[in-house]
Formats: structure tokens, C-alpha cells, sequence
């Protein structure tokens, strides 16, 4: 059991995450951050929270093992094996004994600001007992292996985040190397989370950036406040976690387990089973809508309105299983990628796919969608990154990557991530621009009330999220139509244009000129018509000749006469 | 190397004290805005039903007269005073502000016909059965001092309705014929008369003040220049119209109260033609008053209800009733632009706000804003059919609603017959006539 002492830095804090102590004779280059900053914390699994349980439902029974004060900054000395704080409670569900770190298997993904769903792939190959605490921190982390893609058009100088000094590669970047040249309020908001034994994780983050919600793949699944570090729950569910989300704030979450969709508050109490939700593979909380829509391995899109707490649609995608989704946040229609290499947009009103498009020739791994809703981008299993343009439905750019990527994620300043290979990406986020992070309770509260207000029902969903603001012409003749039918006349015709006669000044001449010609022209309409008749008549007998024929001979005419 | 990386200072985002009021920091970003038009539309949709939620009307019933409420003035000076006339010759004066009756004068024996008050506000004009006009203070009467008119004028005839100038010391009066008489003269200064039936009412002109409007039993309604002496133009229509009034802030539109359930608007330049038909009521139009605004009106109508109009459409855009409000028989919008006062002969005259969602009193800015922010959303909404369906959904007494229903099948079948008509008659031997001409039978100069 890696039990740790609690940090001073934090008063002993019951809520804190676990603490690897800073010892002085620790590796040099932590030395330089200080005690209390680029502390790296660590989640270990520990597994408490069994169902039936009466400890789960405690909030101290959660977070009782975890950092209980005790342990003074003077704790163990380096290379002693550490203590479990509370000597007397030792953990039942151990999990599978960790790994030990690989130095090319933990990722520097650099930046991404928003909000990344990002899933974390396996750690590191299973090593055997050695704990993961004892490896010191400084071993450099390459990872070629994660991508940073800025989406711009080629016209504009694609903004640049990290900027490399000549001669020195992005690639061979550490998080370490960020954190020392990023301001001390950036630097302090780096943490590091190990997250060994609990199989790959799946991660979300609220709206405002501030909480984080983590869900491993062997049950586990915490929630915490990354900014303070305070813990808001952590425990095991006893499933398989397919995915984690939160729902409208950070008070609710969504855990799609082995068998059911359950709903936890943030302090880990179960809140719903939902039995109409079996097998879920993926969840997509819709921010507007309150709708969570989830993604089954039968092939089902459903999706539940959290406000009332009904399911709005269940639809039959006939896609088989379906692993990966992606919302767009302009429109709030789901992507799906499926194993033929098709990606399906759907609506919760219409029960076929909107568009289907056929983006790669193998099966797709990952889809991500901007946040303008203008870009897609998909990876595939052949290798393939595509990015999409949303209004042609065509290929803009086409990258090949040796690895193929296993998640993308846009950024809120159009720069894409793929993660390649076997990366935890130890995420910087900036924090959601909107939403405010630093908002109280009430301004919570009342911001719930007017978005539950505000919710946009199911059936306004649709491609162009303009659409409503449109004169609906259809519907508008069709009425026209019947009003002139019912009435018998159209009443918006308008009348003919006369001119009016504009009386000038010689009036009198105009007309004498007028009569003095009528004379002529009768004479020569007369004289013109008669000729018409005359060739028509020539016309006539003409053709009288041609259609009658000529006279037969029959063999007795030579005596005819 | 140079990373850049989004760094906030918490104290530009955290107040500084409890006391504080928190900080938005709002960020217009449009793409970090998206789904503003179904959100509009979300907020126009509650906006509408609680538009609805909160339409209450009705705000308290007058009560005292003996008899049915024929007739009410409006004081020019005082927001707060209305007079009204029953059909046992009372009058009583009210304040609205205390809903009570602060004065009440056994005026004439029979009905008060008509009743109005002089524009400076001292005095009021009363006609009746009994063939007089007398002319009372506005004051209450001093302690020990009795009820009596500053001056009356015996008639020969009935006078059917009154009308005072709106400048002159000058006032109409109708009955037989139109009389225009000066306060001081016991004779008329001049008779007006053209055709050979009763008056009904006479209503003078508030923005070009010579200008004279009546309704007569014979159909028509008659235009009279006072500078003139003589009438200057009529129209006929199909039936007879019952009251008229002009438009406070248009000075050449007037509006009359037809039989024929509907209501005219004219332009007096071009009678040929109304300018609108309001169509809307069951039974009736009794009678009807501007909006100081000149934007809308409100009609009492025989069928129990009080409409309001707005100038330019042909349909009501409020309707009001009651259990208890029987035929509605005078009716009257007062100079603040806020309330309407009807008065219906089972003797109670009801206070009505003219928005029926409006809140009354004081509003806090942040209240008026909202407020702002959610008529200018239902206006942009307003043709889409879930809100139209709202927002014009009212709840009709059963009557009402069975009239109106019978009506339409009725129009419907007229309308049916003179299609099959017109469709196996010779094209152009059935001319369309255009529903605003339909009801004027002729104008005469």
C-alpha cells in the first residue's frame, strides 16, 4: 500500500490528495522548486468503496486514508520504504501491484488549454513490485510521441505557444523545463498524477476548468479541485469505467460502467442507476441542452435529459459498437465514428444518421471536433490524421502518423492534440475562458437556475443552429396558396402599372401629327394584308396539288379517254 | 524558450470584500457564445408564458350606483378623479386612488344621457331625460351649502349627448339636432342639422378644434365645421353607428362604434373607404375611447366584454370580462395611459389595467431592464407559431366563444357562395369588393 505522508504545505488537510515527500536529500532538480511548489502528487488506488459497504458513504470513510494530517514535513527519510499513515487501516482492494515507470512512457504533451477529455493510454509495461514512488522525478520524459497541431488557415502565422530556442527541438521539451520558464502562479498550477493501478483513465474537466474528474478503467474514479488540490472524492466503484463526465456542474458526475450508466454527486454518493443505459462506451454531456448522450456497444445513441431526468431518444445507429464519439459545440450534434471507417452526425429528433461521411479506409480511433464547429479532425487505424472542414464535409489536410493517434482534442485556440502511442499526458490547462473559475457558491447557483431556464429543448438540434432565425418560405407559400384558394383571389396581388398620361405642353400637335398620318398607314395596312391573303391563298391550292396524289393508272386506263 | 500560458491573477476575479457585489467577468467571445438564436427563442418562450402567468387584469370594482352606468367623463386636470351618470339620474364623483365615491348629485329624473367636463376642470355639463342641460362645480360643496347646478338650460326636446370644446368656452349638445352653445347664452348659437333623424352622440375634434363629428339614427355620420355653420360631409353606412371618437394624436382620424358588431376607422379626408375594420366583437359596439397615445383603443360592446385595439389591425389584442360584468356600456381610458374604466348597466364600474402583465408601482432598473430585454424578445419572436399561439391565447366565456364560432361558419358560408358564384358567372361580371368598402353605402358632400 503506497500511503505517504501528507505535506505540511497543506496543514494536513483531510481532503488532499497523497504527497510524495520533498525531502532535502531528494533528487537535485526538485530541490530548486521549493517545498511547496511542483509538489507532485500522486494518486494511488486505493480502493475503498464497496457497494454495500457502510464506510463508502462515509465522507470520512473516503478520504480517511488519504492524507490525514499526521506526518510531520520530517517524515520518512529517502529510501525507506513509506508508511501508510494510519498503521491500522490497510487498504482490501490493493489492485494489481504497480509498475514501474519506463522513462519514454510518460509524455510531454505540452499545452492544451480548454477543456481536454484527454484518455490517458497505459502507463508504462507492468513491471514487477517496484514501487513508483521510490523513482526519482527528474528522469527526462521524451515523447515524440504526442503531436501539436495549430489549425490556421495557411494564410495567417499559426500562433505559437512554445517557441523553441534555435537549436533546440520542441520535442525534447519537459514539463519540467515548462514549469521552470512559465511566471510562479503558472508553475505552481503544475501537478503530476500517477495513475498506475487502475488501468487507462479517462479524463473530464467542468466548463470553468476548474475541477477534474478522473475514471479509471479498473473502477476508479475521483473528482478534485486541481487548482487547490482539494480532493472532492475518490473511490472505487467496483466496475469497469468505460468513461467519466460531468454533468452540468461540479456538483453531479456520470460514470458509465460495465453494466449500467450511474449518476455520483461529488462527494461519491451514488445518485442513479440507470438500467435503460446498459454497456455504455462513451458519454458527451451537451452543456445547453442538458442532455447526456452515451454510446453503447449495441449500436444505440441515447440520450438523457438531466433536468428531468428522461431519456429523449434511444436511436439504433446500426453502426455496430461504438466507441468513439465526439460532440460538436457549435451545434450540439454527435459524430460517431464507426469500424468501416464512416462518421455518422445525429440529431436526437431524427432517427437516421444527418450526414454520413466516409473519412477513413480502416476503422476510426479518434474524432475531435473544434470548438467553432468549422474543423473535424479523425484518426484512423491506417495511420491516417485527417482534418475535415464542416460545411463541404471534405478533406482539408491529410497527415500520416507512424503511430496512429489514439485521442485528438482541440483547443479553444484551434491547436489540435493527438495522442500517439503510450502517453500520459500530464495536461496544463489554462482554464476554461468561459465560465468563470473563480466563482462562489451563489454565483453557482444562480448561474444553475437561469441555464436550467435557458435550456434549449431536444428538437431545436439541428445542423444549423441559425435555422430558427430564418423566414420559413416553405410554410409561407403554402399558406399564400391557401388563403387565395379560400378566398378566390389573391388579396397581396398587386395591380397592374399604368403610367400615368403626362399632359406636356403641345398636346394639339402631337395629335395632328398623329391624323395626319393615319391616313398613309391605313392605306398601307390595307395594301399589306392584301398581299398576306394572297399568298396564303397561293399557299393553300399548293399544297391541295401536293397532298392529293396523282392520279393512279390502273391497266385499263389506255382505253379511257 | 518561451511558453506562453494563460496566467490569472485571482484578485481581478475575486471581490475584495463581503461587502462587495462579486465580479463577471464576461468574455464576448462569439464562438464561446454559441446556440444564440434557440436560446433567444427559449427566452422569448418563457418570456411569453409568463407574460401569460401574469396577466391580471381586473383591479377592483366601483360600487354605489343604484342603477345601470350610462354615461362617464374623464376630469382633464386630475388623474385620480372620474365622474359617471346612471340611469336614475345620478351622478357620482370618484376617486380612483381611495376606490370610493367622494360625491354623489341627484342630477336630473330620468337618464343621464351624457356628461362632460369643461377643460379647465372647475365645472362639469350633464344632459337628461328631462330635457335639461345644467352645469355643476367640480368642487364639493361647502359645509351647509346644498347641491345645486351653476346653471341649467331647459331644452324643448331630449338631448341626447353633450360634448364641450376643447378650448373655447363652448359646448355641443345633440339630441334632435346639434346645437352649438356659448356657456353664457340660455339659446344655441347655431342648429346643425342634415337628414331627418335623432342624434346620438356629437364629439369635438381635440387637435383641430372647429372640427364636429355625430352619429345619427339614419346610418350616417355627419362632419360639421363650426367656423362654417353648416355640415361639411357624411357617410353612410349599414348600420347605424352607436358613438365616435377622434384620435387624441392624429388629428383627422376618428374611430366610430358600429352595430353591425364592428368598429370603423375613418380618415375624414377620404370617407369612401375606412382605413381599418375592426373586427372582433360578438354583439353591438357600445362604445369606445382612445389611448392618450393614439395607438390603440378600447370598445364596449353589448356581448359583456371590453376589447382593445390597436390602431392599425383589423383584430383586438386583449379582451376583458367577467362573470359578473354584464352589458358594457360606457367605457373610458385614462390620461396616464394605464387603466380603463368601464361601466356596465348592473350599476358597478370596473378598473382594469390597459397591460394587463404590467406591474404597477416603482420598478428597480434591473426590473425595468428585464422587462426591456423581454418585450423586445417577444417582439422578435412573435410570428413563430408555439410563441404566436401563447401569446394570443385567451380565455373567452362560454357565449363569447360559441358566437364567435357560429359567426365564422356563417362568414365562411357567405364567403363559399359568392366564390361558386363568381367561378360559373362570366369572368368580371362579379367584381371583388374589398371588405373595407363593403360597409359604406355612399358619401355625400
Amino acid at each position: 500500500m503506497a500511503a505517504a505522508a501528507a505535506a505540511a504545505a497543506n496543514g494536513g488537510r483531510s481532503r488532499t490528495l497523497h504527497r510524495r515527500q520533498r525531502a532535502g536529500p531528494g533528487p537535485a532538480a526538485s530541490a530548486s522548486h521549493g517545498g511547496e511548489r511542483g509538489d507532485t502528487g500522486s494518486v494511488s488506488g486505493v480502493g475503498r468503496g464497496t457497494p454495500g459497504g457502510g464506510s463508502r458513504y462515509g465522507k470520512r470513510g473516503i478520504r480517511g486514508g488519504f492524507g490525514t494530517g499526521g506526518g510531520g514535513p520530517g517524515a520518512s527519510p529517502p529510501g525507506t520504504r513509506p508508511r501508510s499513515l494510519s498503521a491500522q487501516r490497510k487498504d482490501p482492494f490493493p489492485g494489481p501491484p504497480a509498475p514501474a515507470l519506463a522513462p519514454e512512457a510518460v509524455g510531454a504533451a505540452g499545452r492544451s488549454g480548454g477543456r481536454p477529455g484527454g484518455s490517458v493510454g497505459p502507463a508504462a509495461p507492468r513491471g514487477a513490485g517496484v514501487s513508483p514512488l521510490c523513482v526519482p522525478r527528474s528522469v527526462p520524459r521524451v515523447s515524440p510521441s504526442a503531436l501539436l497541431c495549430p489549425l490556421t488557415p495557411p494564410f495567417q502565422r499559426p500562433p505559437r505557444f512554445l517557441e523553441a530556442d534555435p537549436g533546440e527541438d520542441t520535442c525534447t521539451i519537459t514539463q519540467g523545463d515548462i514549469a521552470e520558464a512559465v511566471d510562479i502562479a503558472s508553475a505552481a498550477k503544475h501537478f503530476d498524477l500517477r495513475l498506475e493501478q487502475f488501468g487507462p483513465y479517462r479524463l473530464d474537466y467542468t466548463r470553468n476548468g476548474r475541477h477534474l474528474l478522473l475514471g479509471g478503467r479498473r473502477g476508479h474514479v475521483a473528482a478534485m479541485d486541481w487548482q487547490t488540490k482539494a480532493l472532492m472524492c475518490e473511490i472505487n466503484v467496483m466496475e469497469t469505467v468505460t468513461d467519466v463526465a460531468w454533468l452540468h456542474t461540479e456538483t453531479l458526475l456520470a460514470v458509465a460502467q460495465r453494466r449500467w450508466l450511474h449518476v455520483y454527486d461529488n462527494q461519491g454518493l451514488e445518485l442513479n442507476c440507470l438500467k435503460s443505459f446498459p454497456g455504455v462506451l462513451q458519454l458527451q454531456f451537451l452543456p445547453y441542452h442538458f442532455l447526456l448522450a452515451t454510446a453503447n456497444d449495441k449500436g444505440f445513441l441515447q440520450y438523457l435529459d438531466i433536468s428531468v431526468g428522461k431519456e429523449v431518444a434511444a436511436l439504433c445507429t446500426r453502426g455496430g459498437r461504438l466507441a468513439v464519439m465526439a460532440q460538436n459545440p457549435a451545434n450540439a450534434i454527435i459524430h460517431l465514428g464507426h469500424s468501416n471507417g464512416t462518421v455518422t452526425l445525429w440529431s436526437p429528433t431524427v432517427s437516421e444518421p444527418l450526414v454520413r461521411m466516409l473519412c477513413h479506409r480502416g476503422a476510426l480511433r479518434a474524432l475531435a471536433v473544434d470548438p467553432t464547429g468549422t474543423y473535424m479532425a479523425s484518426a484512423g487505424l491506417d495511420r491516417k490524421l485527417r482534418v475535415f472542414d464542416l460545411r463541404t464535409y471534405r478533406v482539408l489536410q491529410e497527415l500520416v502518423l507512424p503511430q496512429g493517434a489514439g485521442h485528438l482534442a482541440f483547443s479553444q485556440r484551434g491547436v489540435l492534440a493527438a495522442a500517439c502511442g503510450r502517453v500520459a499526458p500530464t495536461q496544463k490547462p489554462g482554464g476554461g475562458k468561459d465560465n468563470n473559475p473563480y466563482r462562489s457558491r451563489r454565483q453557482r447557483q444562480e448561474w444553475e437556475v437561469k441555464a436550467l431556464l435557458e435550456k434549449i429543448p431536444a428538437e431545436l438540434i439541428t445542423l444549423d443552429p441559425t435555422q430558427l432565425g430564418c423566414v420559413d418560405t416553405a410554410s409561407l407559400q403554402q399558406k399564400r396558396e391557401e388563403r387565395i384558394q379560400r378566398l378566390g383571389f389573391d388579396p397581396q396581388a398587386k395591380a397592374k402599372f399604368k403610367p400615368r398620361r403626362r399632359a406636356k405642353g403641345n398636346n394639339l400637335l402631337h395629335r395632328k401629327r398623329k391624323v395626319a398620318h393615319e391616313e398613309q398607314r391605313a392605306v398601307i395596312r390595307q395594301s399589306v394584308e392584301q398581299r398576306e391573303q394572297e399568298k396564303k391563298k397561293k399557299r393553300k391550292e399548293r399544297r391541295k396539288e401536293e397532298s392529293s396524289p396523282p392520279p393512279k393508272r390502273g391497266a385499263l386506263d389506255r382505253f379511257k379517254k | 524558450m518561451r511558453v506562453k500560458v494563460l496566467s490569472r491573477n485571482p484578485d481581478d476575479y475575486l471581490r475584495e470584500t463581503k461587502l462587495d457585489l462579486q465580479r463577471v467577468p464576461r468574455n464576448y467571445d462569439p464562438a464561446l457564445h454559441p446556440f444564440e438564436v434557440p436560446r433567444e427563442y427559449t427566452r422569448a418562450l418563457n418570456a411569453t408564458k409568463l407574460e401569460r402567468v401574469f396577466a391580471k387584469p381586473f383591479l377592483s370594482s366601483l360600487d354605489g350606483h343604484r342603477d345601470g352606468v350610462n354615461c362617464m367623463a374623464k376630469h382633464p386636470k386630475s388623474l385620480s378623479t372620474v365622474l359617471s351618470g346612471a340611469c336614475d339620474g345620478e351622478v357620482k364623483i370618484w376617486n380612483l386612488t381611495k376606490r370610493q365615491c367622494i360625491r354623489t348629485i341627484q342630477a336630473h329624473e330620468g337618464f343621464v344621457r351624457g356628461m362632460c367636463a369643461r377643460f379647465c376642470g372647475t365645472s362639469f355639463f350633464t344632459v337628461g331625460d328631462d330635457k335639461t342641460v345644467k352645469q355643476w362645480k367640480m368642487e364639493s360643496p361647502e359645509y351647509g351649502e346644498e347641491e345645486e347646478p351653476i346653471h341649467t338650460i331647459l331644452g324643448k326636446t331630449v338631448y341626447t349627448g353633450i360634448d364641450h370644446h376643447w378650448k373655447e368656452a363652448v359646448f355641443a349638445t345633440c339630441g334632435h339636432q346639434v346645437d352649438i352653445w356659448d356657456e353664457q347664452r340660455t339659446s344655441p348659437m347655431c342648429s346643425l342639422t342634415w337628414g331627418f333623424d335623432s342624434i346620438s352622440s356629437v364629439k369635438f375634434n381635440p387637435i383641430e378644434t372647429y372640427l364636429l363629428g355625430s352619429c345619427a339614427s339614419d346610418r350616417n355620420i355627419v362632419l360639421y365645421d363650426m367656423r362654417k355653420s353648416t355640415p361639411l360631409k357624411k357617410v353612410i353606412l349599414n348600420m347605424r353607428t352607436n358613438t365616435l371618437c377622434w384620435n387624441p394624436m392624429e388629428a383627422f382620424v376618428f374611430t366610430a362604434a358600429n352595430e353591425d358588431y364592428n368598429l370603423y376607422t375613418f380618415d375624414m379626408r377620404y370617407l369612401e373607404s375606412p382605413v381599418t375594420v375592426h373586427m372582433d366583437h360578438v354583439s353591438a359596439v357600445l362604445d369606445v375611447d382612445y389611448s392618450p397615445t393614439g395607438k390603440e383603443f378600447v370598445s364596449a360592446s353589448f356581448d359583456k366584454s371590453v376589447r382593445i385595439f390597436p390602431v392599425d389591425k383589423g383584430h383586438s389584442r386583449e379582451v376583458y370580462h367577467t362573470k359578473r360584468m354584464q352589458h358594457v356600456i360606457t367605457v373610458k381610458w385614462t390620461s396616464d395611459n394605464k387603466y380603463i374604466l368601464c361601466g356596465s348597466d348592473e350599476m358597478n364600474i370596473r378598473l382594469w389595467k390597459a397591460n394587463a402583465s404590467e406591474k404597477l408601482g416603482v420598478l428597480a432598473p434591473r426590473e425595468k431592464a428585464a422587462m426591456n430585454y423581454n418585450q423586445k424578445l417577444k417582439e422578435k419572436f412573435q410570428y413563430h407559431p408555439q410563441i404566436r399561439r401563447i401569446a394570443q391565447h385567451r380565455h373567452l366565456p362560454k357565449s363569447i366563444f360559441c358566437q364567435i364560432k357560429e359567426q365564422r361558419i356563417m362568414r365562411e358560408a357567405r364567403r363559399r357562395k359568392e366564390l361558386n358564384r363568381r367561378k360559373h358567372s362570366k369572368p368580371g361580371s362579379m367584381p371583388f369588393v374589398s371588405e373595407r368598402k363593403k360597409h359604406i353605402v355612399a358619401v355625400v358632400k
